[in-house]
Protein backbone atom coordinates (compact mmCIF):
# COMPACT_ATOMS: atom_id res chain seq x y z
CA UNK A 1 0.00 0.00 0.00
CA UNK A 2 2.35 2.74 -1.17
CA UNK A 3 -0.40 5.37 -0.95
CA UNK A 4 -1.07 4.92 2.72
CA UNK A 5 2.65 4.54 3.41
CA UNK A 6 3.19 7.90 1.78
CA UNK A 7 0.48 9.52 3.86
CA UNK A 8 1.99 8.05 7.00
CA UNK A 9 5.36 9.44 5.93
CA UNK A 10 3.81 12.80 5.21
CA UNK A 11 2.05 12.86 8.53
CA UNK A 12 5.31 11.95 10.24
CA UNK A 13 7.20 14.69 8.44
CA UNK A 14 4.47 17.17 9.37
CA UNK A 15 4.57 15.93 12.94
CA UNK A 16 8.34 16.27 13.02
CA UNK A 17 8.15 19.75 11.53
CA UNK A 18 5.49 20.70 14.04
CA UNK A 19 7.55 19.32 16.91
CA UNK A 20 10.59 21.20 15.76
CA UNK A 21 8.67 24.44 15.34
CA UNK A 22 7.23 23.97 18.82
CA UNK A 23 10.77 23.72 20.19
CA UNK A 24 11.80 26.65 18.00
CA UNK A 25 8.94 28.73 19.36
CA UNK A 26 9.84 27.89 22.94
CA UNK A 27 13.50 28.77 22.16
CA UNK A 28 12.45 32.05 20.58
CA UNK A 29 10.46 33.03 23.63
CA UNK A 30 13.35 32.02 25.85
CA UNK A 31 15.80 34.12 23.81
CA UNK A 32 13.40 37.07 23.82
CA UNK A 33 12.80 36.70 27.54
CA UNK A 34 16.46 36.39 28.50
CA UNK A 35 17.44 39.18 26.11
CA UNK A 36 14.86 41.61 27.46
CA UNK A 37 15.74 40.65 31.02
CA UNK A 38 19.45 41.36 30.46
CA UNK A 39 18.64 44.60 28.67
CA UNK A 40 16.09 45.61 31.25
CA UNK A 41 17.93 44.93 34.48
CA UNK A 42 21.60 45.12 33.49
CA UNK A 43 22.40 47.03 30.33
CA UNK A 44 19.77 49.76 30.45
CA UNK A 45 20.19 50.69 34.12
CA UNK A 46 23.91 51.05 33.43
CA UNK A 47 23.25 53.12 30.33
CA UNK A 48 20.85 55.40 32.19
CA UNK A 49 23.43 55.81 34.92
CA UNK A 50 26.38 56.53 32.65
CA UNK A 51 24.82 58.46 29.79
CA UNK A 52 23.28 61.56 31.32
CA UNK A 53 22.39 63.35 28.08
CA UNK A 54 18.79 62.37 27.38
CA UNK A 55 18.98 62.78 23.61
CA UNK A 56 22.13 60.66 23.34
CA UNK A 57 20.75 58.03 25.70
CA UNK A 58 17.63 57.80 23.56
CA UNK A 59 19.67 57.39 20.38
CA UNK A 60 21.90 54.68 21.82
CA UNK A 61 19.04 52.82 23.52
CA UNK A 62 17.07 52.73 20.30
CA UNK A 63 20.12 51.52 18.40
CA UNK A 64 20.40 48.65 20.89
CA UNK A 65 16.68 47.84 20.74
CA UNK A 66 16.64 48.01 16.93
CA UNK A 67 19.59 45.63 16.67
CA UNK A 68 18.09 43.31 19.28
CA UNK A 69 14.94 43.14 17.16
CA UNK A 70 16.99 42.46 14.03
CA UNK A 71 18.76 39.65 15.82
CA UNK A 72 15.47 38.24 17.05
CA UNK A 73 14.03 38.39 13.52
CA UNK A 74 17.13 36.56 12.26
CA UNK A 75 16.83 33.99 15.06
CA UNK A 76 13.17 33.16 14.39
CA UNK A 77 13.97 32.80 10.71
CA UNK A 78 17.03 30.64 11.42
CA UNK A 79 15.24 28.18 13.71
CA UNK A 80 12.43 27.99 11.14
CA UNK A 81 9.60 29.39 13.23
CA UNK A 82 8.77 31.86 10.50
CA UNK A 83 9.75 33.21 7.11
CA UNK A 84 9.31 36.81 6.11
CA UNK A 85 9.35 39.14 3.16
CA UNK A 86 9.71 42.90 3.20
CA UNK A 87 8.86 44.96 0.13
CA UNK A 88 8.52 48.61 -0.83
CA UNK A 89 11.47 49.90 1.21
CA UNK A 90 12.37 52.08 -1.79
CA UNK A 91 9.46 54.31 -0.70
CA UNK A 92 11.26 55.25 2.52
CA UNK A 93 13.33 58.41 2.25
CA UNK A 94 15.84 58.93 5.02
CA UNK A 95 15.62 62.71 4.77
CA UNK A 96 11.89 62.63 5.55
CA UNK A 97 9.95 61.84 8.66
CA UNK A 98 6.68 59.97 8.61
CA UNK A 99 3.76 58.86 10.63
CA UNK A 100 4.19 55.13 10.06
CA UNK A 101 0.81 53.40 10.22
CA UNK A 102 0.47 49.63 10.20
CA UNK A 103 -2.23 47.08 10.81
CA UNK A 104 -1.60 44.84 13.80
CA UNK A 105 -2.26 41.13 13.11
CA UNK A 106 0.24 39.71 15.60
CA UNK A 107 2.39 40.39 18.64
CA UNK A 108 5.50 40.01 16.44
CA UNK A 109 4.61 43.05 14.26
CA UNK A 110 6.42 45.22 16.77
CA UNK A 111 9.63 43.19 16.33
CA UNK A 112 9.56 43.75 12.56
CA UNK A 113 8.64 47.43 12.74
CA UNK A 114 11.29 48.27 15.32
CA UNK A 115 13.87 46.33 13.30
CA UNK A 116 12.93 48.40 10.23
CA UNK A 117 12.48 51.79 11.92
CA UNK A 118 14.79 51.72 14.95
CA UNK A 119 14.91 55.49 15.41
CA UNK A 120 11.14 56.00 15.31
CA UNK A 121 9.02 56.87 18.32
CA UNK A 122 6.20 54.62 19.40
CA UNK A 123 3.49 54.54 22.01
CA UNK A 124 3.70 52.15 24.94
CA UNK A 125 1.43 51.18 27.78
CA UNK A 126 2.11 53.10 30.95
CA UNK A 127 2.55 49.78 32.82
CA UNK A 128 5.82 49.19 30.94
CA UNK A 129 7.23 52.31 32.55
CA UNK A 130 6.32 51.00 35.98
CA UNK A 131 7.22 47.29 35.94
CA UNK A 132 10.75 47.00 37.26
CA UNK A 133 12.32 44.90 34.47
CA UNK A 134 11.03 47.15 31.70
CA UNK A 135 11.08 50.60 33.27
CA UNK A 136 14.80 51.26 32.73
CA UNK A 137 14.49 50.20 29.10
CA UNK A 138 11.48 52.47 28.62
CA UNK A 139 13.22 55.35 30.33
CA UNK A 140 16.17 54.90 27.99
CA UNK A 141 14.28 54.72 24.71
CA UNK A 142 11.91 57.52 25.74
CA UNK A 143 8.81 56.21 23.97
CA UNK A 144 5.49 58.02 24.42
CA UNK A 145 3.26 56.76 27.23
CA UNK A 146 -0.48 56.23 26.82
CA UNK A 147 -1.16 57.26 30.45
CA UNK A 148 -2.92 60.55 29.83
CA UNK A 149 -4.81 60.70 26.50
CA UNK A 150 -4.44 64.49 26.14
CA UNK A 151 -0.69 64.33 26.81
CA UNK A 152 -0.40 61.35 24.47
CA UNK A 153 -2.00 63.27 21.62
CA UNK A 154 0.11 66.39 22.08
CA UNK A 155 3.33 64.34 22.53
CA UNK A 156 2.71 62.51 19.24
CA UNK A 157 2.12 65.77 17.39
CA UNK A 158 5.08 67.57 19.00
CA UNK A 159 7.55 64.82 18.13
CA UNK A 160 6.35 64.55 14.53
CA UNK A 161 6.59 68.30 14.10
CA UNK A 162 10.12 68.18 15.52
CA UNK A 163 11.03 66.01 12.54
CA UNK A 164 10.92 62.55 14.09
CA UNK A 165 9.04 59.52 12.78
CA UNK A 166 6.35 57.82 14.83
CA UNK A 167 4.83 54.33 14.56
CA UNK A 168 1.11 53.95 15.32
CA UNK A 169 -1.32 51.06 14.99
CA UNK A 170 -4.65 52.71 14.03
CA UNK A 171 -6.47 49.66 15.38
CA UNK A 172 -5.19 50.47 18.85
CA UNK A 173 -4.94 46.77 19.61
CA UNK A 174 -4.34 43.53 17.72
CA UNK A 175 -6.68 42.55 14.86
CA UNK A 176 -9.46 40.12 15.69
CA UNK A 177 -9.19 37.44 12.94
CA UNK A 178 -12.27 37.03 10.79
CA UNK A 179 -13.78 40.34 11.80
CA UNK A 180 -13.79 43.55 9.73
CA UNK A 181 -10.85 45.84 10.36
CA UNK A 182 -11.65 48.66 12.81
CA UNK A 183 -9.62 51.83 13.26
CA UNK A 184 -9.76 54.17 16.22
CA UNK A 185 -9.73 57.90 15.58
CA UNK A 186 -6.23 58.51 16.98
CA UNK A 187 -3.77 57.79 14.17
CA UNK A 188 -5.68 59.77 11.52
CA UNK A 189 -6.14 62.71 13.90
CA UNK A 190 -2.40 62.72 14.65
CA UNK A 191 -1.59 62.67 10.92
CA UNK A 192 -3.93 65.58 10.16
CA UNK A 193 -2.81 67.71 13.10
CA UNK A 194 0.91 67.11 12.73
CA UNK A 195 0.73 67.65 8.97
CA UNK A 196 3.26 64.96 8.09
CA UNK A 197 3.17 62.30 5.41
CA UNK A 198 1.75 58.92 6.30
CA UNK A 199 3.79 55.82 5.47
CA UNK A 200 1.45 52.79 5.41
CA UNK A 201 2.86 49.34 6.11
CA UNK A 202 0.48 46.51 5.22
CA UNK A 203 1.26 43.44 7.32
CA UNK A 204 -0.02 39.94 6.71
CA UNK A 205 0.70 36.93 8.83
CA UNK A 206 -0.44 33.49 7.67
CA UNK A 207 -1.54 31.40 9.43
CA UNK A 208 -2.42 33.70 12.32
CA UNK A 209 -0.13 33.54 15.31
CA UNK A 210 0.08 35.33 18.64
CA UNK A 211 -3.18 37.20 18.27
CA UNK A 212 -4.89 38.32 21.47
CA UNK A 213 -6.70 34.99 21.63
CA UNK A 214 -3.63 32.76 21.10
CA UNK A 215 -1.11 31.73 23.74
CA UNK A 216 2.56 31.29 22.95
CA UNK A 217 2.42 27.47 23.01
CA UNK A 218 -0.38 27.35 20.43
CA UNK A 219 2.06 26.84 17.57
CA UNK A 220 0.37 27.11 14.13
CA UNK A 221 0.03 23.94 12.04
CA UNK A 222 2.12 25.48 9.25
CA UNK A 223 5.21 27.65 9.37
CA UNK A 224 4.23 31.30 9.73
CA UNK A 225 4.80 33.61 6.78
CA UNK A 226 5.08 37.31 7.49
CA UNK A 227 4.86 39.91 4.80
CA UNK A 228 5.44 43.62 5.34
CA UNK A 229 4.60 45.79 2.37
CA UNK A 230 5.69 49.40 2.66
CA UNK A 231 3.39 51.56 0.52
CA UNK A 232 4.11 54.91 -1.13
CA UNK A 233 3.73 57.79 1.39
CA UNK A 234 0.34 59.51 1.53
CA UNK A 235 0.14 63.28 1.84
CA UNK A 236 -2.81 64.02 4.11
CA UNK A 237 -3.27 67.56 2.77
CA UNK A 238 -3.96 66.28 -0.74
CA UNK A 239 -6.90 64.21 0.45
CA UNK A 240 -8.74 66.74 2.55
CA UNK A 241 -10.55 69.78 1.18
CA UNK A 242 -9.20 73.09 2.46
CA UNK A 243 -12.51 74.28 3.86
CA UNK A 244 -13.09 71.52 6.39
CA UNK A 245 -11.97 71.73 10.00
CA UNK A 246 -9.47 69.50 11.79
CA UNK A 247 -12.16 67.29 13.23
CA UNK A 248 -13.81 66.57 9.88
CA UNK A 249 -10.43 66.16 8.22
CA UNK A 250 -9.40 63.60 10.86
CA UNK A 251 -12.59 61.66 10.40
CA UNK A 252 -12.44 61.62 6.64
CA UNK A 253 -8.75 60.63 6.67
CA UNK A 254 -9.58 57.82 9.08
CA UNK A 255 -12.28 56.55 6.68
CA UNK A 256 -9.75 56.76 3.87
CA UNK A 257 -7.09 54.82 5.82
CA UNK A 258 -9.53 52.11 6.85
CA UNK A 259 -10.66 51.59 3.25
CA UNK A 260 -7.02 51.69 2.11
CA UNK A 261 -5.92 48.91 4.46
CA UNK A 262 -9.10 46.85 4.01
CA UNK A 263 -8.59 46.82 0.22
CA UNK A 264 -4.93 45.91 0.43
CA UNK A 265 -5.48 43.17 2.98
CA UNK A 266 -8.29 41.67 0.91
CA UNK A 267 -6.05 41.75 -2.17
CA UNK A 268 -3.64 39.34 -0.40
CA UNK B 1 -25.27 74.30 39.92
CA UNK B 2 -25.51 71.17 37.78
CA UNK B 3 -27.91 73.02 35.47
CA UNK B 4 -25.25 75.63 34.81
CA UNK B 5 -22.70 72.93 34.08
CA UNK B 6 -25.07 71.24 31.65
CA UNK B 7 -25.63 74.54 29.84
CA UNK B 8 -21.89 75.13 29.64
CA UNK B 9 -21.31 71.63 28.33
CA UNK B 10 -24.10 72.02 25.79
CA UNK B 11 -22.47 75.22 24.52
CA UNK B 12 -19.11 73.49 24.08
CA UNK B 13 -20.61 70.50 22.29
CA UNK B 14 -22.63 72.75 20.02
CA UNK B 15 -19.88 75.20 19.14
CA UNK B 16 -16.81 72.99 18.97
CA UNK B 17 -18.32 69.68 17.93
CA UNK B 18 -21.24 70.74 15.72
CA UNK B 19 -23.74 68.80 17.79
CA UNK B 20 -27.41 69.75 17.74
CA UNK B 21 -28.11 71.42 21.15
CA UNK B 22 -31.52 69.75 21.40
CA UNK B 23 -30.01 66.28 21.72
CA UNK B 24 -27.53 67.29 24.43
CA UNK B 25 -29.55 66.14 27.41
CA UNK B 26 -28.36 64.41 30.58
CA UNK B 27 -29.46 60.96 29.35
CA UNK B 28 -27.74 61.24 25.94
CA UNK B 29 -25.00 58.64 25.44
CA UNK B 30 -21.97 60.54 24.20
CA UNK B 31 -20.46 57.85 21.93
CA UNK B 32 -23.65 56.47 20.43
CA UNK B 33 -26.12 59.39 20.45
CA UNK B 34 -23.71 62.30 20.05
CA UNK B 35 -21.19 60.54 17.80
CA UNK B 36 -18.19 61.53 19.95
CA UNK B 37 -15.07 59.51 19.10
CA UNK B 38 -11.94 58.88 21.18
CA UNK B 39 -10.20 62.00 19.83
CA UNK B 40 -13.30 64.16 20.41
CA UNK B 41 -13.29 62.90 23.99
CA UNK B 42 -9.68 64.12 24.42
CA UNK B 43 -10.50 67.48 22.82
CA UNK B 44 -13.54 67.79 25.06
CA UNK B 45 -11.47 67.25 28.23
CA UNK B 46 -8.96 69.85 27.05
CA UNK B 47 -11.71 72.33 26.10
CA UNK B 48 -13.56 71.92 29.40
CA UNK B 49 -10.34 72.56 31.24
CA UNK B 50 -9.78 75.77 29.28
CA UNK B 51 -13.28 76.98 30.10
CA UNK B 52 -13.81 75.85 33.67
CA UNK B 53 -10.25 75.30 34.87
CA UNK B 54 -11.29 71.78 35.92
CA UNK B 55 -9.41 68.83 34.50
CA UNK B 56 -11.33 65.58 34.41
CA UNK B 57 -8.84 62.82 35.29
CA UNK B 58 -8.47 60.44 32.29
CA UNK B 59 -9.28 57.37 34.40
CA UNK B 60 -12.59 58.95 35.40
CA UNK B 61 -13.42 59.89 31.83
CA UNK B 62 -13.12 56.21 30.90
CA UNK B 63 -16.23 55.51 32.98
CA UNK B 64 -18.22 58.23 31.25
CA UNK B 65 -21.17 56.99 29.18
CA UNK B 66 -23.65 59.88 29.18
CA UNK B 67 -23.71 63.67 29.22
CA UNK B 68 -25.06 63.38 32.78
CA UNK B 69 -21.91 61.44 33.81
CA UNK B 70 -19.71 64.34 32.65
CA UNK B 71 -21.87 66.84 34.53
CA UNK B 72 -21.67 64.68 37.65
CA UNK B 73 -17.86 64.52 37.50
CA UNK B 74 -17.50 68.25 36.83
CA UNK B 75 -19.76 69.10 39.77
CA UNK B 76 -17.54 67.11 42.16
CA UNK B 77 -14.26 68.68 40.99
Amino acid sequence: MPGSLRSVGLRFRRGASFGWRWIGTALSFAVFGIGSFLLGILIMPLMNLLVRNEERRMRWSRLIVGNAMRFFRFFMNAVGVLRYEISGTEHIRNDRNYLIVANHPSLIDVVFLLAMFPTADCVIKQELREIFWTKHLMKGVGYISNRDPAAWLSDCITRLRAGRSLILFPEGTRTVPGEPLQFKAGAAAVAVRAGVECLPVVITCRPTTLTKAERWYQVPERRVFFSLRVQPPISVGDLCADDIDERQAGRSFNDFLLAYFTTRLAGG
Amino acid sequence: MTDNILIQLRNVLTEDFDIDPDIVVAEARIYEDLDIDSIDAIDLIVRLKEISGKKIPPERFKEVRTVGDIVAILSTL
